[in-house]
């Protein structure tokens, strides 16, 4: 591709070198030449002119965004538009010390790589010719994505330094329902009578869990209704289980017995699911489904009702 | 140049600093972190005015990688030290959750004489799959975690029959546990010595128990030469907190002592607390490192060979 380099020296025109150094937009079509040739070329251009000019410039420059026919190169200090040879486009010098120079210094700086420098209208124009020319950063049809790129990867990074700290983690609530959605803990204990049970026996039924002691009144009012569940629900898929936590067999079958207790009932030692459920006091109870997950946490004494409204719905899910 | 690429590295080491060495309070320090900020600002400011001055394609994409990499472990340093929680050590009951804002969940595990399994508190985290915490630190994200073990008391309660009762820890971090964290502090015979307190509610008694390592049991316990190991030392209140009479006895080495009507056993055992520092984010800042690392090179490189020759022939 043979390509013209077109260097517009400009020493009367700020308005335009600013924006067109900050935004690397180009000059191309020949209504906006002919604007530049027939007012800005005029060495005695006013002020209120030149801003009117650069006002209209500023319009085409929008309209018309960088069209990929032309490049930018760096040689030395100097920077060059490269276009094609019939499409003569004007360039800008970022660097202002060069806005004062003449076309002999041009000439000097740019050495072989400019056929010619030329004096147009108090504007130095240096014109070369050459084959081609390196593209540059900005000249080359990545930049735009490189550009974005860098964007993306700069807002990627604040984002992953700035979440953690708006951003809550610990939603769950305190207690027995804090499990709720969680695979419940299955610990192996034994049961009154010094069998080994686990909770793992009960997959395919739903399970209600109630943690107790022997010294805790609102345990022993709400025993009777719990077997009064057991006894409702035994052909429906759900199990009851007593937990008594800390008490020895001995303790805990004694007091099952005074109450004519028939559930199941499983010694917890070491408090293991008090502890691990959360239990913010006795009684607590806690529902697992049929999948063995944590569907409901009760902290203190329910009531019948309250027994029945829970597992109303699953006893009918399969 | 040397001193654009200084201040590019110093940001990173400052930042590196922070997670190779946590916990420090400077880090949280206003004078810290505008300081680093101010950096951060200065290679900005200068990294324009060499981007500008820059002769070819490769020095310019260089200079952007520095100062990308100088910003993003900048900010991720600022931001943990101005944004980030104080540091902490949350001291968990064995099954307890203990949920940390911003963080997760804390999962202490049921360990020491009630488990054969070796005690390590995991860190739950939505999307994330569950992370043990160990002795050395793990950074999660924003946070480095140290596991600290500590000695907490492992407690039985037994009527006159021998009969286990229900322990019970109404001020405690778990109301149903026989492990006592030991986190208040009092002093005994000039030993500061931790202490906790339980519930024994069917026998209605109200227990302190102060622990003792060995070489403090050996020295209250002057000229019983067999105190050679960890004890507890019980107090027994009734229900209305007084004290009853004869009701304070040490058990040592986890053997069980009759005091107050109840027949009580402490055993001492390591239990792993967690400790919990902010930290800039450990991706970012490695990002940013690598980034300023490779920024450097190449801008080196160039200095070095005197690459200076612009990129059209």
């Amino acid at each position: 591709m043979r390509a013209v380099d077109i260097f517009v020296h400009r020493n009367r025109i700020g308005n335009f070198s600013d924006r067109e150094m900050s935004g690397q937009r180009l000059l191309q079509h020949d209504a906006v030449r002919q604007r530049i040739g027939a007012q800005v070329v005029e060495p005695g251009t006013n002020l209120p002119e030149r801003r009117a000019l650069g006002e209209a410039l500023s319009d085409d420059l929008d309209a018309d965004p960088l069209p990929g026919s032309h490049q930018i190169a760096d040689v030395g200090e100097t920077r060059f538009v490269l276009a094609h040879k019939d499409d003569c486009q004007f360039g800008m010098n970022p660097l202002p010390a060069q806005r004062t120079r003449t076309c002999d210094e041009f000439r000097t700086q740019i050495g072989g790589k400019a056929s010619s420098v030329e004096n147009q209208g108090g504007h130095a124009v240096a014109v070369s010719s050459v084959e081609g020319g390196a593209p540059t950063l900005k000249s080359s049809p990545v930049y735009r994505y490189v550009v974005w790129l860098i964007a993306l990867v700069g807002l990627a990074l604040a984002f992953a330094v700035l979440e953690p700290f708006f951003a809550s983690h610990s939603t769950k609530t305190a207690g027995p329902a804090g499990l709720t959605g969680q695979s419940a803990p299955v610990f192996s204990l034994s049961d009154d009578r010094g069998s080994p049970v686990s909770l793992d026996r009960y997959r395919g039924r739903v399970v209600v869990m109630n943690l107790w002691a022997s010294w805790c009144p609102p345990c022993r009012a709400e025993m009777p209704d719990l077997q009064h569940l057991a006894n409702l629900y035994a052909d429906r898929g759900i199990a009851i289980v007593g937990v008594n936590e800390g008490e020895s067999a001995v303790r805990a079958r004694a007091f099952a017995q005074s109450l004519r207790i028939r559930f199941p009932i499983w010694i917890d030692g070491n408090e293991r699911y008090g502890r691990t459920y959360g239990a913010l006091g006795l009684p607590t109870t806690v529902i697992l489904d049929r999948r063995g997950t944590v569907v409901r946490g009760f902290d203190g004494a329910l009531t019948f009702d309250q027994m029945r409204a829970a597992v109303a719905s699953l006893s009918t899910t399969k | 140049m040397i001193g654009f690429v200084t201040a590019a590295l110093l940001v990173v080491v400052a930042v590196v600093v922070e997670i190779a060495l946590p916990g420090r309070d400077v880090y949280h320090a206003g004078w810290y972190n505008v300081g680093l900020i101010a950096v951060v600002g200065v290679i900005l400011v200068t990294g324009r005015k060499r981007f500008r001055k820059a002769r070819t394609v490769r020095a310019r994409l260089a200079m952007i990688v520095v100062i990308l990499g100088a910003a993003a472990s900048g900010v991720a340093g600022a931001a943990s030290g101005l944004l980030g929680a104080d540091n902490q050590t949350v001291v968990g009951a064995p099954g307890q959750r203990v949920p940390i804002e911003t963080l997760g969940v804390l999962a202490f595990p049921l360990a020491g004489v009630e488990s054969s399994v070796p005690a390590g508190v995991s860190l739950e985290r939505p999307f994330h799959t569950p992370m043990q915490i160990g002795v050395h630190s793990l950074d999660a994200g924003n946070f480095i975690l140290n596991a600290l073990p500590r000695d907490v008391a492992y407690v039985e309660a037994r009527d006159a029959h021998g009969n286990r009762l229900t322990v019970t820890q109404p001020m405690g971090a778990v109301f149903l546990s026989p492990v006592l964290l030991m986190q208040h502090r009092q002093t005994i015979a000039g030993l500061d010595l931790p202490y906790d307190s339980f519930n024994v509610p069917a026998a209605r008694r109200v227990v302190k128990a102060v622990l003792f390592t060995p070489a403090q049991a050996a020295m209250v316990l002057r000229g019983q030469a067999r105190f050679r190991e960890a004890a507890v030392l019980f107090a027994v209140d009734d229900e209305n907190d007084r004290l009853l009479p004869h009701a304070i006895a040490l058990s040592a080495g986890g053997r069980s002592v009759f005091v107050g009507g109840l027949m009580l056993r402490g055993t001492v055992e390591s239990y792993p607390a967690v400790e919990i520092f902010s930290a800039p984010n450990l991706a970012v800042t490695a990002i940013g490192a690598l980034l300023v690392l490779a920024g450097t090179i190449a801008l080196l490189s160039q200095l070095l060979s005197r690459d200076d020759r612009p990129d059209v022939a």
